[in-house]
């Protein structure tokens, strides 16, 4: 992880003034995702995200011509929140795909986030299982 | 030959085509009018079905057939070939060349089905039908692609794969599979090959020609498996599930078809 920047918000000694630092950061993330269900094209996912943030993901995810999705990740202290497009790679049984991640908000500790970022998966066309590495950076 | 559609038990919900295609095709300013057929089994929203679709190309006047060079046939929207379970291998074009379907992994068929041509021999058209069976392809530029191989064997006998390719497809619809047409040349002189009838499913059937099987490892043992099939979304569009199809003559002339799977009727409650 680099934190790149742990920048103050000018917080003040005011008593009801809460100060806030802004960070970025770049980060690599990957989450093993399994299927949990389907609604025609798109696929329910869920799973674990290992790398400077942790926690749960959810995702929807579309595969169609195009591959598109969103996705709430839950580390330590709040959600994060955004979506995904990409284009396969190589299919078979396990289709590689590679594309853009765009986060556009979250909650709590993150209720600020923006960022965005490259990503590559692959999912397996059985079991319907994804896993997907996201690079990028990530401000909140 | 054979010249009416392979029904391949899909009484099941069947659908009514509608059409309309102008152009004014062959010699004598023909109209090739274009119907669509389609079909789920299981009928069922929320589950795997394997889907039967058909088309079937007459002229107006009757025996100016013009010849297809692309076929695109638009599906529902949430309903996409990439979560079927479809085609977990690919086939190589070389292998199928090479070898016919035999050169193939099981694991790669998706589909099989029947087309209906007419060849003009002899100042006459005459009937040829070939099996038809779709195999799963190396990706192309991004998209899933597809094999059509037909298997002709009387009075011609050919041996033809179509490239196709999975694209986009604006609402209500949510991919197409388009699929270019070479063109067979007959006798010097006459006509090339028009295909008049088609019909495929994407995906197995429970029994009859249309079954097969994939295969998967259990315990170091190799066990044969019904592929899921692609999954019906849970809520049924108003007007039923649409498709689509487009299709383009020799001459640049195109036709479009349109259908549609009603909705499944509620199971009644006792």
């Amino acid at each position: 992880m680099a934190l790149a920047a742990a920048l103050p918000s000018g917080a003040s000694a005011k008593p009801h003034a809460r100060a806030r630092t802004a960070r970025s950061a770049r980060l690599t993330i990957t989450a093993h995702l399994r299927y949990v269900d389907a609604r025609g094209s798109y696929l329910i996912e869920e799973g674990k995200a290992a790398g400077p943030l942790a926690g749960l993901v959810k995702a929807r995810i579309r595969v169609t011509a195009d591959i598109s999705g969103s996705f709430t990740f839950y580390p330590y202290g709040g959600t994060i929140s955004g979506s995904g497009v990409g284009q396969l790679h190589e299919s078979g049984r396990y289709a590689s795909f590679g594309g853009t991640v765009t986060v556009d908000g979250g909650t709590g500790r993150y209720a600020h986030a923006r960022g965005g970022g490259r990503l590559y998966g692959v999912y397996d066309r059985d079991t319907l299982d994804v896993t997907i590495q996201t690079t990028g950076s990530l401000s909140y | 030959m054979g010249t009416s559609l392979r029904p391949a038990g899909f009484l099941l919900a069947s659908s009514v085509a509608v059409l309309l295609a102008t152009c004014s095709c062959a010699g004598a300013e023909a109209t090739q009018v274009a119907s669509l057929q389609a079909a789920f089994s299981p009928d069922r929203l929320g589950v795997a079905t394997t889907i039967s679709v058909g088309f079937q190309i007459s002229s107006i006047p009757v025996g100016n057939p013009m010849p297809l060079t692309n076929v695109s046939l638009f599906l529902p929207s949430e309903m996409g070939l990439a979560t079927s379970g479809l085609g977990l291998e690919n086939c190589m074009l070389s292998r199928l060349e090479e070898l016919g379907t035999e050169g193939c992994p099981s694991d790669s068929l998706m589909g099989r089905g029947t087309a209906t041509a007419e060849i003009p021999i002899g100042g006459e058209p005459v009937v040829e039908s070939a099996q038809i069976e779709v195999f799963s392809a190396r990706v192309q530029e991004g998209r899933l692609a597809l094999m059509v191989y037909a298997n002709a064997l009387s009075p011609v006998y050919a041996q033809l794969v179509f490239p196709a390719t999975v694209i986009p497809a604006p609402l209500p619809y949510g991919e197409g599979i388009d699929t270019n047409v070479p063109l067979v040349p007959t006798v010097p002189g006459a006509p090339d090959v028009a295909v008049t009838r088609f019909q495929m499913t994407l995906g197995t059937t429970v029994a009859g020609p249309d079954r097969f099987v994939y295969y998967r490892s259990v315990h170091g043992r190799r066990v044969a498996y019904s592929p899921r099939g692609l999954i019906l979304p849970p809520v049924c569009p108003y007007g039923g599930f649409p498709f689509k199809a487009q299709f383009t003559f020799q001459d640049d002339t195109v036709a479009t078809a349109h259908t549609s799977v009603p909705c499944p009727r509620r199971p009644r409650r006792v």
